[in-house]
């Protein structure tokens, strides 16, 4: 479904990314786990369009969208759900759950798509009125993920949804990320957080200063004692 | 007396409502694309006198003149937007720059062209309504309609349509609105469309009441950055009472002020409102 091949990328000089591969199959849980600065959210930013490639490849869906701009990407169902939630902060919650949907043919009819977020996320229904601005860290992951849902992902890609929250948000975030995979929608998760990302995948990328230094069955790279040692603290 | 003042409010309201279009045109402009544009007055300048030129020279009636004038100072911003203002998103000193440079140019251009003798239309529509023992021009009053007309128009279209709530999600996150698949090159252009056709408007309805000169544009750019302030920075509808409110100050206190003063009154009364409200009228803190 998504596919990256050998991509190189550069900010200025600096080269993030070298000969990064990945694969994310129609219904799968991929993720990318890596220590800090390894290039994990540029690999997101290169997916979703927002940065440019200095070589390889993107593909989507069969198609070559490697030179293709990012809202053009939204509108095939590739979405992002950016790292730091980028909310709106003076949109009210539900101006910010319609925006998510601004792309979408059939944006005059989301009643029931707004059922279903505010079924995912009943706190966000509590305070539909209120300011993006003023939720709080959670609330806010959690709306933007909302946001991302509006539009309909085929694919969705989310960059360190448990990022600054605490254990038992983190676990409601992952039972949500479950929830969206039983009903078949594939997910690419980035996390640093290798234990929630390597209990809900079924495959798995470890990505070391710009390049995949490990990839397998989550199960099986969980095992392995790099892994233990470096990521999961044993 | 009551002839007096009434006519100086409505004078004042439509003077003030072309500073709040001008002062509208650079908020929407800043906060939505990140360009600073100074220059905006001289969009207001090419619209008048592309009507004045349509109207007087080919002789096309008024209304029929108004809208290719429009038209005509929407493209001049949409060519400045792609030789110069995209670069300076987000750049200030570069915005005001840029601004500067056109400035200079678009009124050279005019003077060369129309040379510095002021230029008067044709009465447009002669008369006034009478009510009671009070008059009021029958031009005057259709430009403050139409003005009305189009600041309602521009509150429904940004408040209550998608293309309004894009606007404003871009103006809040750029990248953010690209990811909900805004097409943001497309929204810049329209922002930039938008507000100088408005000026150009804003012209094209100016020359049908006062005389045109080439340097009227740098006028009301520092009367429209006044009524930003005094609206609140940042304040879309804010900027446009902004401007409403000026002009009225003006025009009613050069019945009991020297008109020499006119700029200086208005100044004073914006230091002394922001004083009590630094934010601006109908701005937050
Ligand atoms: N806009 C930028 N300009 C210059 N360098 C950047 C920029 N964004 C990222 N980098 C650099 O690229 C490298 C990879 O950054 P990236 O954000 O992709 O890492 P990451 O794996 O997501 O890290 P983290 O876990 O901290 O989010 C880092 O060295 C970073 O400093
Ligand atoms: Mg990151």
């Amino acid at each position: 479904m998504l596919q990256l091949d050998a991509v190189d990328c550069h900010y200025a000089k600096v080269h993030v990314l070298r000969g990064v591969s990945l694969a994310v199959g129609a219904g799968e849980i991929v993720s990318v786990i890596g220590p800090n600065a390894a290039g994990k959210t540029t690999t997101l930013r290169v997916i979703a369009g927002l940065k440019d490639v200095s070589g390889g490849a993107v593909r989507y869906e069969g198609e070559d969208v490697t030179r293709r701009p990012a809202f053009e990407r939204v509108r095939r169902g590739l979405i992002l759900v950016p790292e730091g939630r980028q909310i709106f902060p003076r949109f009210s919650v539900l101006d910010n759950l319609l925006m998510g949907a601004y792309q979408r043919p059939d944006r005059h009819d989301l009643d029931r798509d707004l059922a279903t977020v505010y079924e995912l996320f009943p706190r966000l229904h509590e305070r539909r009125g209120q300011k993006g601005g003023s939720l709080s860290g959670g609330e806010q992951q959690m709306l933007a993920i909302a946001r991302g849902l509006m539009g309909r992902p085929r694919c969705l890609l989310l960059d360190e949804p448990s990022l600054g929250l605490a254990p038992i948000v983190v676990a409601e975030i992952g039972r949500t990320i479950k929830a969206l995979a039983a009903r078949g929608l594939t997910i690419l998760l980035v996390e640093q957080n290798a234990a929630m990302a390597l209990e809900l995948a079924d495959r798995a990328y470890v990505l070391e200063s710009g390049h995949v230094s490990l990839q397998g069955q989550a199960s099986e790279l969980r095992q392995t004692d790099v892994v233990k040692r470096l990521y999961l603290g044993a | 007396m009551t002839q007096l003042v009434l006519g100086q409010v409505l004078n004042g309201a439509i003077i003030g409502a072309m500073y709040g279009i001008i002062a509208l045109g650079i908020t929407l402009t800043f906060g939505i694309t990140g360009i600073v544009n100074f220059a905006l007055g001289e969009f207001m300048m090419i619209g008048a006198y592309a009507t004045y030129a349509l109207a007087e020279r080919f002789g096309w009636p008024y209304p029929v003149a108004v809208v290719p004038a429009c038209l005509i100072a929407a493209a001049a911003g949409y060519l400045a937007n792609k030789a110069f203002f995209r670069f300076t998103r987000n750049n200030l000193v570069n915005g005001l720059l840029v601004s500067i440079g056109l400035i200079s140019i678009l009124e050279s251009a005019a003077l060369l062209f129309w040379t510095a003798t002021p230029l008067e239309m044709h009465f447009v529509l002669p008369g006034a309504l009478r009510l009671g023992e009070v008059g009021l021009p029958k031009m005057k009053l259709v430009v403050f309609a139409v003005i009305l007309a189009v600041i309602v128009l521009t509150y429904l279209g940004l408040a209550r349509t998608w293309l309004g709530r894009a606007a404003f999600a871009y103006a809040q996150n750029p990248e953010a609105a690209m990811l909900m698949g805004v097409h943001t090159p497309r929204l810049e252009t329209a922002v930039m469309l938008y507000s100088t056709g408005l000026a150009g408007l804003g012209g094209a309805l100016y020359a049908s009441l006062y005389s045109l000169e080439p340097a009227m544009g740098g006028v009301y750019v520092l009367k429209g950055m006044e009524a930003a302030i005094l609206g609140g920075i940042g304040s879309l509808m804010g900027s446009l009472w902004g401007g409403v409110i000026l002009g009225v100050i003006e025009g009613v206190g050069s019945i009991f002020l020297p008109t020499a003063f006119r700029d200086a009154y208005g100044l004073a009364i914006l230091v002394a409102i922001l004083l009590f409200r630094p934010a601006g009228l109908f701005g937050t803190e």
